[in-house]
């Protein structure tokens, strides 16, 4: 397994102590950057603001991305990644609470490469990342650009 | 009296006339008053224009046959065997003419000098010594031999054209005058000859004005009586040097003083002037004249036509103006005549009707005339008539009535006093109630907008329902279950129930979430409307229960075709809702009947679904349907109240009904509607 990050977008601090939990209890050691909102997931993808001077070569290896986010939404982050050649290819899988058909279907409309509902209960919840962990990081093959 | 105006005097008939006659005459006569004029400007310009061309043209001609006898004789006067010829003459003419050294001379020269003066058209050709002597002469008329300054015809033309070429040593040309030698009119071309740079004699070409004349005599362009007329000037007077279209004998013999009333245009042209215009010519006769001043032969030349011709075409067309104006006139005249008659003929027996109904006559009526203005009137006035006649009558009858209504009215004047109340008691009651009625339509107004703004509230409020309230549950769980995971070893059997409770909570306030959410997408979605076979819908939901539960003995009966129409995803949504809930309520029975069927009642087809479970109360069958309402408890029967709710706004939505029917521990029938069949 390669060292590559994992950037969890994503501005509620439980769900992201959950999310966090969930993957190590799945042994997925990665390192997890966590953007608080969309304008700071952009930032850190193409290194302006406060990422600046974060080396733009290194490119996480999945973005779990939630839609309801301050600032700037999730489906515009997801639209911004997929404009930009360096990210065009990575992974995004939607993670979000909503199960609105129509999020669902602008998800994929903009280039998501899954889309998974949080489940309230947790244990479901840890199911669902340890799989995405094990597809997304492990088994997944992703153009080298 | 005296100061009645005009429409009082006349009748209208000669009013109508005047009127028209005026109207009529005046443009007429404006316009062929200025029709004419410019047709006449037009015309004199165009006989300018021809005579104009017509003396440019031979004007030309004129200078140029002048100019081209020049050139010859210049060529001639350089060429070598002319000068070696000339040479001979003058050393052998000293010999005298009837020497053997003359005769041979000419012998010698006769052909050339022949044919030059074919060639070139010459009357003759003359060598003159600068004795003034003729030494040389082709046609040897009477002249040849004599001295130019001494000799007989030291006074001609050919003197004075040879004594200013000899003065000026270079090419002079002659008036055109009569020759007595030739006993013609003759015009002399004099130049100097040159031998090695010295001057030995002048040469002379003598022309005949027959070719000039030939010109001039070209009449076409020029009408009947046009002609062209060239003057040459002799002292205070001046001379016709060509015969005319009006005098073939005029060459020479007509002769005028310059400043004599008649030939104005060439006296103009002797002057040096040109121009065009309307003048007297030598006749005395107005004429269309353009002149100009020929200065090689320094000729006068007039071009004229007479104005009587000029002007012909003018008086043809003046005619043919007036013949129009006088056969207008002549048929404003008619229509007058016949329009004012025709107008005004209705209006006087119109005005004899009036005035006899005036003096009494009530039955007398105008004629019908028409359906235009003052046919109307008539038909207006008739009916004037009759209504007048009627009107008189009627007063009359009135007169009679009016007495005895007059007692009918005082008796009944009570009655409608009170009458009168009534009613208006009535109108007062009916403004109120129009009154009600506008603050409902705007109140309904005002609502029905309130109501699209809630509805766009509520889509945005659930959607935040379905991502924000789910969130803090799954903290909820998530965190009780960390604890349970984490800290298992320093909680107590207590503690582990209570997390255990909490993510239990937190799990039954999800799926209440979701169901509403159900609830709410059912109430947004638009719907198809499609012929839908209930028992394809059934037969999948029948064996998910059945699976779902093996071991339970059940029995599912439906005997019929259930057709109907609706949208198709809606009414899956409510047969899984009556089936669930019809499955949930029989599951503490030892066996399960459920039968689903249809039935008429009031001509209106109604579904129902029959099971015999628990049932329920009828004292609390209005509760059934509403909204997180329930008849059992959490522990009985689990469940959030929502399921038949949301059938219910299923129906509602398909504009159908819902009820049902129970008892206690017996079962309960549910009937539904849906409205589109």
């Amino acid at each position: 397994m390669s060292n590559k990050t994992i950037l969890l977008v994503e501005d509620n601090p439980d769900d992201e102590a959950l999310t966090i939990r969930a993957l190590k209890k799945n042994n997925i050691l990665n390192e997890v950057v966590v953007a608080r909102d969309g304008a700071e997931a952009l930032d850190y993808l193409f290194c302006q603001g406060d990422y600046s001077s974060r080396d733009p070569e290194a490119i996480p290896q999945l973005v779990l991305l939630d839609l309801k986010l301050p600032k700037i939404g999730g489906l515009e982050v997801l639209k911004q990644i997929r404009g930009n050649v360096r990210t065009e290819y990575l992974p995004v899988v939607i993670l979000t609470t909503s199960k609105e058909e129509q999020d669902i279907i602008d998800g994929y409309k903009l280039g998501a490469n899954s889309y998974v509902c949080k489940p309230v209960n947790f244990n479901e919840f840890a199911i669902a990342i340890k799989q995405l962990g094990l597809y997304w990081l492990i088994l997944n093959e992703t153009p080298r650009v | 009296m005296d100061k009645m105006d005009i429409r009082g005097k006349f009748n209208i008939t000669t009013t109508i006339f005047l009127s028209f006659l005026i109207v009529g005459i005046i443009p007429i006569i404006i316009v062929g008053y200025v029709n004419y004029n410019a047709s006449k400007r037009v015309l004199e310009k165009e006989i300018f224009k021809k005579l104009i061309a017509v003396s440019d043209r031979q004007g030309e001609e004129i200078e140029g046959y002048g100019k081209e006898k020049l050139r010859d004789l210049e060529a001639l006067s350089k060429m070598p065997s002319i000068i070696k010829v000339f040479e001979d003459f003058n050393t052998s003419f000293g010999y005298g003419t009837g020497s053997s050294e003359y005769l041979f001379t000419e012998q010698h020269s006769q052909l050339l000098l022949k044919n030059f003066k074919e060639i070139y058209d010459f009357h003759d050709i003359l060598f003159i010594n600068n004795n003034d002597e003729i030494i040389f002469s082709i046609a040897k008329e009477k002249d040849f031999a004599t001295n130019l300054k001494t000799g007989p015809y030291r006074n001609t033309g050919l003197a004075h054209s040879y004594n200013k070429a000899k003065n000026m040593q270079k090419a002079s040309i002659s008036n055109l005058e009569y020759y007595s030698p030739s006993n013609k009119p003759a015009a002399f071309i004099s130049m100097p000859i040159f031998s090695k740079g010295k001057p030995i004699g002048i040469i002379s070409i003598q022309l005949t004005n027959s070719e000039i004349n030939s010109v001039v005599n070209n009449y076409t362009g020029l009408g009947k009586t046009g002609e062209t007329v060239v003057g040459e000037k002799a002292g205070a007077e001046f001379v016709f040097v060509f015969n005319l279209r009006h005098d073939q004998n005029a060459a020479f013999n007509i002769v005028e003083k310059m400043g004599s009333a008649n030939a104005l245009p060439m006296q103009h042209a002797l002057l040096q002037e040109s121009g065009a215009g309307l003048s007297l010519d030598y006749r005395g006769k107005k004429v269309l004249a353009v002149w100009k001043y020929l200065p090689l032969w320094k000729w006068g030349m007039v071009v004229k036509i007479d104005a009587s011709e000029a002007f012909e075409a003018e008086k043809k067309y003046q005619l043919f103006i007036w013949g129009i104006i006088i056969v207008t006139l002549f048929g404003i005249v008619a229509t007058a005549a016949f329009i004012s008659t025709f107008i005004s003929k209705p209006i006087k027996k119109l005005s004899q009707v009036t005035q006899s109904i005036t003096q009494g006559d009530m039955d007398t009526r105008a004629p019908q005339i028409g359906t235009n203005e003052i046919g109307i009137l008539a038909m207006s006035f008739n009916k004037m008539a009759d209504k007048l006649v009627n009107s008189i009558q009627f007063h009359k009858d009135e007169i009679h009535e009016k007495e005895i209504i007059q007692t009918h009215l005082n008796k009944n004047a009570k009655d409608l006093s009170q009458v009168n109340k009534n009613l208006e008691g009535k109108i007062k009651k009916l403004n109120n109630s129009r009154k009600a009625l506008f603050f409902i339509i705007r109140d309904t107004n005002r609502i029905s907008k309130n109501l699209s703004a809630v509805n766009k509230e509520l889509e945005s409020f659930s959607y935040s329902v379905s991502h924000d309230l789910r969130s803090p549950l799954r903290a909820l769980d998530g965190f009780s279950r960390a604890l349970l995971e984490d800290y298992a070893d320093k909680l107590d059997n207590d503690g582990k129930d209570y997390l255990i409770r909490i993510c239990s909570a937190a799990d039954r306030m999800a799926t209440l979430i979701d169901d509403l959410l159900g609830l709410s997408r059912i109430t947004r979605r638009r719907m198809q409307i499609v012929d839908i076979n209930l028992n394809q819908l059934i037969t999948p939901i029948i064996k998910e229960l059945k699976k779902s539960n093996p071991a339970r003995h059940a029995d599912f009966v439906i005997n019929e075709t259930l057709m109907t129409k609706g949208d198709e995803h809606l009414l899956q949504i409510m047969m899984q809702n009556l089936m669930n809930n019809a499955w949930k309520f029989t599951a503490r029975k030892p066996s399960t009947k459920i039968t689903m069927g249809v039935t008429v009642i009031k001509d209106k087809k109604i579904f129902f679904i029959r099971d015999n479970g628990a049932g329920f109360n009828m004292e609390y069958a209005d509760k059934l349907f509403g909204a997180f309402q329930r008849l059992h408890s959490q522990k009985e029967f689990e469940g959030t109240g929502i399921g038949l709710a949301t059938v219910q706004r299923i129906i509602n939505r398909h504009g159908g009904n819902i009820w049902a029917e129970g008892k206690v521990n017996e079962g309960a029938t549910f009937y539904f509607s849906l409205g589109q069949n």
